[in-house]
């Protein structure tokens, strides 16, 4: 084990998504060993997006202003909302440009074990986006996995009675994954696809 | 099929161990404790990506390391397919195929398919009900991979489920109907998980238990074996349940089991609270049947097992058979009918602490061990 300030560079590397100890060590290492100006440049950022980036008022998207590049482009479609878990599942469907109406983020899904309910998700401000009746179309399309179809469940069992339309990706998602991971044609067909679910 | 070769790293006591088989019989001889269960436990591991004697992965690697890999070389038909697992605790393993990573681990469970019997089998008849659905659970799998799939999906809602169950009990008013609304939809796909594996088991039982009776019979004339599914969903379970059938008395044992699931914070009904009882000529086995009764049924349900899977069209050839420290326990009979089965068995791995407990006409190939490792062949 390395001590003091590797050890802790180390630690909290280790702490980041997707990396493990073993990968933890070795970026570690390319930090001691890179150009100080690069080090630099990837701190600042770190700083600069944790400062400036925030949420929408509308989707809760990630942004730098208060309305997103999404909420505030005029030619999006106000009639459709998709609600997503994370913002970047927004990406992801941008990237199949299959989509023209806005989003809405729901900051993740249902999941007990991790001490997630629902009123932990951004649904009452789903619910509220949608008062006015010009939405009349909700896409719901949390991942395909446990938490997410139980998400879209609970979702669905609100929406109905709210007289809105409500559709679900259709299948050929790889099941159990992440939306994320899905790629650009098969999700692009998953949303053409949709169904209305009665 | 046949492993050609076997390499296990950091795999419990072996750090590094190589080996080259041949189709026949292979023994592994040496005194207690020097790693011979451990070689044959990675060979079922390999297979069906659990071991027969742990249900976690950490006592399976080496208490110096932090990951355990084991790699085979399999032959079916003359084409070698090499797989690898490497083993972690924490998450997932990582398995290639053809040294390609793959993503769905299930998939692998295809390759090989390995029949272990071991003194821990015993367990299914005399141990508590959890083992006899691990074992019905194993051999589920085993027939159709799809199997592991459902399993884990169930123990996942299971688990979310019971935390539900645990913090609604603290809750109230607006608060405890909005974990019972959650609880609503995480049940609605419980049943359908549930359903489809008490579908499955129905069916393997079916296949199995003229199977077992079969060869339990070939040792003991006239006794009669049954097997009967006890559910924790229904008082009495009629014949031929269809799987809506079934998704209904789900759906209405659960309803009845609410008030007292919201009080103890814990799924009270459904496949996880199942039994299966094993009766010898009406009988229970369990507290009724003798040591070599337990012996014998222990037995024919390893034949039934590799009978089926050797009947399966999902498995393309005959599986493997390991032989785990067993045929000390077994009477000349009984090891004479195991003789039957190895001689028409493509590969069978045997342990045994001396040559005197194995039957004289086993002949194949020897490996010993001494000080825990491989001194010769
Ligand atoms: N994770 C592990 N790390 C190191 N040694 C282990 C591990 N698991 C088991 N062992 C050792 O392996 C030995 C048992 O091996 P086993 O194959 O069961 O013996 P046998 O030859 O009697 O079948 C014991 O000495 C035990 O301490
Ligand atoms: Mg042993
Ligand atoms: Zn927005």
């Amino acid at each position: 084990m390395y001590e003091g300030v590797i050890g802790s560079l180390i630690e909290r590397l280790g702490k980041l998504p997707g990396i493990g100890p073993k990968s933890a060590q070795r970026i570690a290492f390319w930090i001691l060993e890179a150009e100080k100006q690069d080090i630099d440049d990837l701190a600042n950022s770190i700083v600069e997006a944790k400062q400036k980036i925030r949420f929408c008022n509308v989707c809760f998207n990630v942004s730098e202003e208060d309305l997103c590049r999404i909420c505030r482009d005029p030619r999006r479609d106000l009639k459709i909302i998709c609600a997503v878990e994370e913002s970047k599942d927004v990406i992801a469907i941008e990237r199949t440009r299959e989509f023209k109406g806005r989003y809405h983020v729901l900051g993740g899904a249902i999941s007990p074990i991790d001490g997630v309910g629902p009123d932990d998700l951004r649904i009452k401000e789903l619910l509220k986006r949608l008062a006015d009746g010009v939405v009349v179309e909700v896409i719901v399309a949390t991942d395909p996995n446990l938490e997410g179809e139980a998400t879209a469940t609970y979702l669905t069992r609100l929406l109905l009675p709210m007289g809105v339309s409500v559709s679900r990706l259709a299948s050929g998602l790889p099941v159990g994954g992440d939306l994320e991971y899905a790629d650009e044609v098969t999700l692009g067909r998953a949303f053409e696809g949709r169904r209305r679910i009665q | 099929m046949y492993l050609e070769k076997l390499s296990l790293r950091n795999f419990r006591s072996h750090q590094s161990l190589d080996l080259s088989f041949i189709p026949g019989v292979i023994c592994f001889l040496g005194n207690n404790g020097q790693g011979k269960t451990n070689i044959v436990e990675a060979i079922g591991y390999l297979a069906n990506q659990e071991s027969h004697r742990v249900s976690t992965n950490l006592p399976l690697i080496n208490k110096e390391a932090k990951s355990a890999t084991i790699t085979a070389n399999i032959n079916q038909e003359d084409a070698t397919t090499q797989i690898e697992i490497e083993i972690t605790t924490g998450k997932s393993n990582n398995i290639s195929i053809n040294k390609n990573p793959i993503t769905k681990n299930k998939e692998a469970l295809h390759i090989l398919s390995v029949v272990t019997f071991a003194p821990e089998d015993l367990e299914i008849l005399k141990g508590d009900p959890s083992a006899r659905r691990a074992f019905i659970d194993t051999i589920s799998t085993q027939l159709n991979p799809r199997v592991a799939g459902i399993r884990s999906d169930l123990d996942r809602v299971l688990k979310q489920r019971n935390s539900l169950l645990k913090s609604a009990a603290m809750l109230n008013g607006k608060a405890q109907q909005t974990a019972i609304s959650t609880l609503s939809v995480f049940d609605e796909r419980w049943v359908e998980l549930a359903a489809e594996l008490i579908e499955v088991r129905l069916l393997v039982l079916t296949q199995l238990e003229p199977i077992i009776a079969k060869h339990y019979q070939e040792i003991a004339p006239k006794n009669q074996i049954t097997l009967k599914y006890q559910p924790s969903w229904i008082d009495v379970l009629p014949p031929n349940l269809t799987k809506l059938e079934i998704i209904n008395a789900l759906n209405l044992s659960i309803l009845d089991v609410r008030t007292e699931e919201l009080n103890r914070g814990v799924s009270l009904t459904g496949p996880h609270r199942d039994e299966i009882g094993f009766y010898l000529n009406e009988l229970p086995v369990k507290g009724y049947a003798s040591h070599g009764e337990t012996w014998s049924l222990a037995l024919s349900i390893k034949l039934a097992n590799l009978t089926l899977l050797k009947e399966s069209v999902n498995t393309k050839s005959a599986p493997i058979l390991v032989l785990d420290d067993v045929f000390a326990e077994l009477d000349d009979q009984r090891r004479e009918q195991l003789m039957q089965t190895v001689a028409q068995t493509e590969q069978t791995f045997i342990t045994a602490a001396a040559q005197v407990d194995l039957p004289s006409n086993l002949g194949g190939k020897i490996f010993r061990l001494d000080n825990g490792v491989v001194v010769g062949g």
